[in-house]
């Protein structure tokens, strides 16, 4: 693989995982509000 | 009167949600496009569509779906009707209903596919015949002829088609809720497991002709000059629409499940950015590097040309799998296995739209609604079998899995935003979120996404056979715009097709008239649902009354 497409893949997969656990951590820790 | 459904917990409704945006194209279509429409750099204008028209468009159809749930609608007629005084409104909602039955009706066929190549991978049929000859068989296609009627492809559709019913009937949390809390762990393990050991063949190993890799770099090479080309635009931003399910109707219907206060801003986007990780990290990573391994990067690219990875997946990667050994039976299950999960996911949010307004407006029993809903997805899915070789299949495919998709997507964009109108919308998306939205969307759900998917939408009407440049230029220099055969326009013309008739020479019945026939009955159910938003408004009146 090219440096180029190491790059890309590694800056792409770092944003989309970030975003991914990130708000799935966001949505299992969050306390259910009243009517949840 | 029965208790009304609910999610039985959070994290049971943002997989349903994420469940319902993967599909089959995060694994068949993606990795495809990506390689054919510049390689690392189409992520730049995939992930700017994502911002401003994917997410976006999540939170109005999450928020239009929790608005109507508050009134008592959980299918997009009713939702619509509730975001202004206009009587029209409900009509747009009518797509969200015609889109679910039709594609269910074909989406469910190829599910069944996926199931019935599990059955064939851990028996062993692909040992003895190649996939390129079973399918066709399977199918039952014929040279020269329009019509198909496969025993063993009908026993695996009404056996796909009764396991969505069945689950369909268990209701939202013991039914659909429960199917993705196993389907979407069991999705995420099979995809990383093949994932991992395609990626470690090496040049060397049995069969092995190139290395893996290179079919990654062929999916991740940034190519940037293929930025200035609109069509790399137009493809990234179709690919955003198509894998989210956004202009369905199928989110609305799981977000009205929800109470007024409950959080939309986090729950759609961990839901939306869940598929965006299934499609770019696990569907760019299994289909085209083992496919390269065994191929060669050549074949690879010849076979994704199309922009699908389609015969990749069903006629190629059963054969490449026998390299594999003793696993090779597991590896063909773990692939079709996840390929199911990612299909039936996906079919029963289209399944519970429509049950939803027949139980809503038409005041059906949960039972009676449901089978229905699978009665008419019967129907409708025989014809794409029936006539498959004909073109109807792709037909169903084009006009509601695409085509109806954009047109409802820009309606309830431009309904929300500039009838509900976007203080009453901001209201509606910010109210009990678990995140802060950023406020720029204001602007960009006002102004951007309804412009993203207009252009998306002009994009496909008048798609030209070669570039967009030589179009522009062509047209220009008065010859006129080259309109491709694959354009709406194109298809509704039957552009390039030289010689255009209903019946061959011999009486019999032509592909065009098929299509042509396919395109009737789907007008034909657009405006069955029509009339029956219609009646159900009409008796709600007289009873008011």
């Amino acid at each position: 693989m090219t440096v180029s497409a190491w790059i890309m893949l590694a800056i792409t997969w770092s944003v989309i995982s970030f975003f991914t656990v990130g708000f799935f951590v966001a949505v299992v820790r969050t306390p259910p509000r009243e009517g949840d | 009167m029965p208790a009304p459904q609910q999610w039985g917990t959070r994290v049971g409704l943002v997989l349903a949600m994420a469940g319902n945006a993967v599909g089959l194209g995060n694994f068949l279509r993606f990795p495809a496009q990506a390689a054919q429409n510049g390689g690392g750099a189409f992520l730049i204008p995939y992930l700017i569509s994502f911002v401003l028209m994917g997410l976006p468009l999540l939170w109005v159809e999450w928020a239009i779906g929790r608005h109507g749930g508050q009134h008592g609608h959980h299918s997009p007629p009713g939702m619509l009707d509730r975001l202004g005084p206009q009587r029209w409104l409900k009509y747009v909602g009518v797509f969200g209903l015609f889109t679910n039955l039709t594609i269910a009706a074909y989406y469910c066929y190829i599910e069944s596919w996926t199931l019935a190549y599990v059955w064939h991978s851990v028996t062993g049929t692909f040992r003895e015949i190649a996939p390129t000859e079973f399918f066709p068989r399977y199918l039952g296609v014929e040279e020269g002829s329009m019509f198909a009627v496969p025993e063993q492809a009908l026993f695996w559709f009404l056996l796909t088609l009764v396991l969505n019913v069945w689950i369909l009937s268990r209701g939202l949390a013991r039914g659909i809720e429960l199917a993705a809390r196993i389907g979407m762990p069991l999705l995420l393990l099979f995809g990383a497991v093949l994932a991992v050991r395609g990626l470690l063949l090496e040049p060397g190993d049995l069969g092995v002709v190139q290395s893996p890799l290179e079919g990654l770099n062929f999916v991740w090479e940034p190519q940037l000059g293929g930025l200035r080309d609109p069509s790399t635009w137009l493809a990234a931003a179709g690919q955003i629409f198509f894998t989210l399910s956004v202009g369905m109707g199928s989110i609305h219907c799981y977000a009205s499940y929800l109470s007024s206060r409950q959080d939309i801003a986090l729950n759609a986007s961990s839901a939306g950015w869940m598929n965006e990780f299934v499609e770019v990290v696990l569907g760019g990573s299994i289909l085209i590097p083992i496919a390269t391994a065994y191929l060669g990067l050549e074949a690879v690219q010849a076979a994704t040309a199309g922009g699908s990875g389609f015969g990749l997946g069903f006629l190629t990667l059963p054969t490449l799998f026998a390299n594999w050994g003793w696993f090779a039976p597991v590896a063909g299950a773990l692939w079709f296995g996840l390929l199911f999960f990612a299909g039936i996911t996906s079919s029963l949010a289209m399944g519970q739209p429509v049950v939803a307004f027949l139980q809503d407006e038409l005041r059906w029993a949960h039972t009676r609604a449901t089978l229905a809903f699978g009665a008419a997805t019967l129907a409708l899915g025989f014809v794409c079998v029936w006539l498959y070789p004909g073109g109807a299949f792709d037909e169903f495919d084009f006009w509601s899995g695409t085509f109806a998709l954009v047109v409802f997507a820009l309606g309830e964009s431009i309904v929300f935003a500039w009838i509900f109108g976007m203080d009453r919308g901001w209201e509606e998306i910010t109210r009990g979120a678990d995140i802060t939205v950023p406020r720029m969307f204001r602007f960009v759900i006002r102004w951007v996404t309804p412009l993203f998917i207009l252009v998306v939408f002009v994009g496909a009407l008048v798609e030209p056979l070669g570039t967009w440049d030589a179009a522009v230029r062509s047209l220009l220099g008065g010859d006129g715009w080259p309109l491709a055969p694959s354009s709406v326009i194109g298809r509704v013309l039957h552009v390039g097709e030289v010689d255009y008739r209903w019946f061959d020479d011999a009486g019999g019945f032509t592909s065009a008239f098929v299509q042509d026939a396919t395109r009737l009955l789907l007008t034909l159910v657009w405006a069955t649902c029509a009339v029956l938003v219609w009646w159900a408004w009409k008796h709600k009146k007289e009873n008011v009354r």
